[in-house]
């Protein structure tokens, strides 16, 4: 058999166990040929699960090992790996369970994948240095109301369902927390801080507009704008200066500029 | 051709130990990257990478560079290992002896080659693209394996040296590999060691596998074996001062323990031996 055939007969064994490059292999003293073509496709399966295992820990507790198993197959079913690092393999997770039942039925198991998803995604973000609110001495009164924000890259902000950051972090210290039921929403702001390590909060409804709102370009001015609408000018104003201290004293901004 | 000065004895570089490693600088000579695990956009893995290539020297070592793969070399990747090499400065590059997939599939393990004129000549051919894309020569890892094709046409020793020195390229042996294969394929595993020239070998790694009974697997999750102890001494009869590095990839022990095996390893190499090299 040409070298491109066996290659392609033998991925197809592995990923649709398959039995046609059975013929091709030689049986050892010990083993017959499928016993010893067994161990890749079998290493195969295990060494992907074992994947989705590291990077969705709280997910795997919360499902149990059953359940997760059976995750992790249909996912490894549906998805074959075109990535060369494992993390990215295991990222398009919470999506394939938005898209499957029975995942789909239960929004906090997805939720609780996204939200390790973006934990990760936050780890190995680029490189940016921030900046603390010193810089905004250098924007001068007339511009402020035109100044435009520029966050880290690994900042992210997440709309999930109530009560998945609290069940995260008890399942996180090994104590038994049950899931949540309420159908409310809550935001969560992540991103990478001191020590290199993600962190993460739950941001209120005003302080989770300004953030979209920011994080997609838009002005102090307009901010304030918003904030406008759920609250009185004055309040409005000094709300959005002192969401703004705190993303400074967070490290989320990397950079300033006036439109 | 003048080979990359020897480095001595190093350890696998693994997020486990970085504290071990950066508080403690402990005596280990160098230390060997899993290349992926530092293609990333930024964090704290480059950075901990940085700080720890201040006080050692480092050898980058790839699993996906998929040199025995029939479809065609992953430029993207290609270009993320010149980059990471131009950041990390490496002694050398490694990558295995084997594929990964085809048709834009990554079957994330270490595949093995059949081991014909064919395969030689494909092989032989993508070396040579990959160094002159990355300006060096590259070193080639065998595998162990746990199939044998039926199209074989030499043994994997042939092929092996073939390769380096077709290819123009450096190797590096492992000695568990080598063990392990022996075992499953039922040949001599000095023989392996006394067909290839030591003049393409720039280092050597140890690790620890599983044993089932009827076959064994490369699984670094366990010491050196006695066996492969006593096979890495005869490599070091054939080799001499080629770099020594351990591979540890789970079930990790204290950092010390890790230490005490690379200790070992110097007291093998260092025992009176004649050096194939020495006579030549
Ligand atoms: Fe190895």
């Amino acid at each position: 058999m040409k070298l491109a055939a066996l290659q392609t007969a033998f991925q197809d064994a592995i990923l649709d166990e398959a039995g046609e490059i059975i013929a091709a292999i030689m049986p050892s003293r010990q083993l017959d040929s499928a016993a010893r073509f067994a161990i890749y496709a079998d290493a195969y399966r295990s060494r992907l699960a074992e994947f989705l295992a590291n990077d969705y820990p709280v997910l795997h507790l919360a499902l149990d090992d059953q359940d997760f198993g059976m995750l992790a197959a249909a996912y490894i079913d549906s998805t074959p790996s075109a990535h060369r690092n494992a993390r990215w393999y295991a990222h398009a997770l919470p999506d394939f369970m938005r898209a499957h039942t029975p995942w789909c039925d239960s929004k906090i198991f997805a939720d609780l994948a996204l939200f390790e998803r973006a934990l990760s995604d936050a780890f190995d973000a680029a490189d940016a240095p921030s900046l603390d609110a010193t810089a905004l001495g250098s924007i001068a009164p007339d511009e402020q109301p035109r100044l435009c924000f520029a966050f880290t890259p690994s900042v992210a902000l997440l709309t999930l369902q109530q009560g998945t950051a609290a069940y995260y972090e008890a399942a996180i210290e090994n104590q038994a927390a049950s899931l949540p039921e309420t159908a409310g929403e809550e935001t969560l702001l992540i991103w990478r801080g001191a020590v290199q390590q993600p962190f993460y909060r739950i941001v209120e409804e005003d302080e989770a507009l300004a953030l979209a709102a920011a994080t997609s370009g838009a002005s102090l001015e307009e901010i304030c704008g918003l904030l406008s609408l759920r609250n009185e000018a004055e309040t409005a104003a000094s709300q959005a200066a002192a969401f703004l201290l705190h993303w400074f004293a967070d490290g989320l901004v990397a950079g300033l500029s006036c439109r | 051709m003048q080979k990359p000065s020897p480095l001595g004895f190093g350890l696998g570089l693994r997020p486990i130990y970085y504290p071990d490693i950066l508080e403690q600088k402990p005596p280990v000579d160098w230390f060997e990257i899993i290349s992926e695990n530092f293609m990333v956009p930024g964090g704290r893995p480059l950075s901990l990478l940085d700080a720890i290539r201040t006080d050692y020297p480092i050898v980058m070592h790839g699993v996906s560079m998929s040199i025995g793969s029939t479809a065609p070399l992953d430029h993207d990747y290609l270009s993320a290992l010149k980059a990471l090499a131009e950041r990390v400065e490496p002694a050398w590059i490694s990558d295995h002896l084997c594929w990964t997939g085809v048709h834009g599939a990554n079957l994330h393990d270490l595949l093995p080659m059949p081991y014909t004129e064919e395969a030689l000549d494909h092989v032989v051919a993508r070396i040579a693209r990959v160094q002159d894309f990355l300006g060096r020569r590259i070193a080639i890892e065998n595998v162990s394996s746990y199939v044998t094709f039926a199209s074989s046409e030499m043994d994997e020793w042939t092929f092996v040296q073939e390769v380096a020195e077709r290819a123009d390229c450096w190797l590096l042996l492992d000695v568990n590999n080598i063990f392990v294969s022996a075992f499953n394929h039922d040949f001599d595993a000095t023989a392996f060691l006394h067909a290839i020239k030591p003049d393409r070998v720039v280092q050597l790694h140890l690790a620890g596998h599983s044993d089932y009974g009827t076959h064994k697997i490369d699984t670094h999750d366990e010491p050196i074996c006695a066996k492969v102890w006593a096979l890495y001494e005869e490599a070091c009869r054939c080799f001499g001062s080629a770099s020594t590095l351990i591979e540890r990839d789970d079930n990790f022990p204290p950092f010390a323990e890790l230490v005490a095996e690379l200790d070992h390893a110097r007291d093998i190499a260092r025992k009176p031996h004649t050096a194939v090299e020495a006579v030549a």
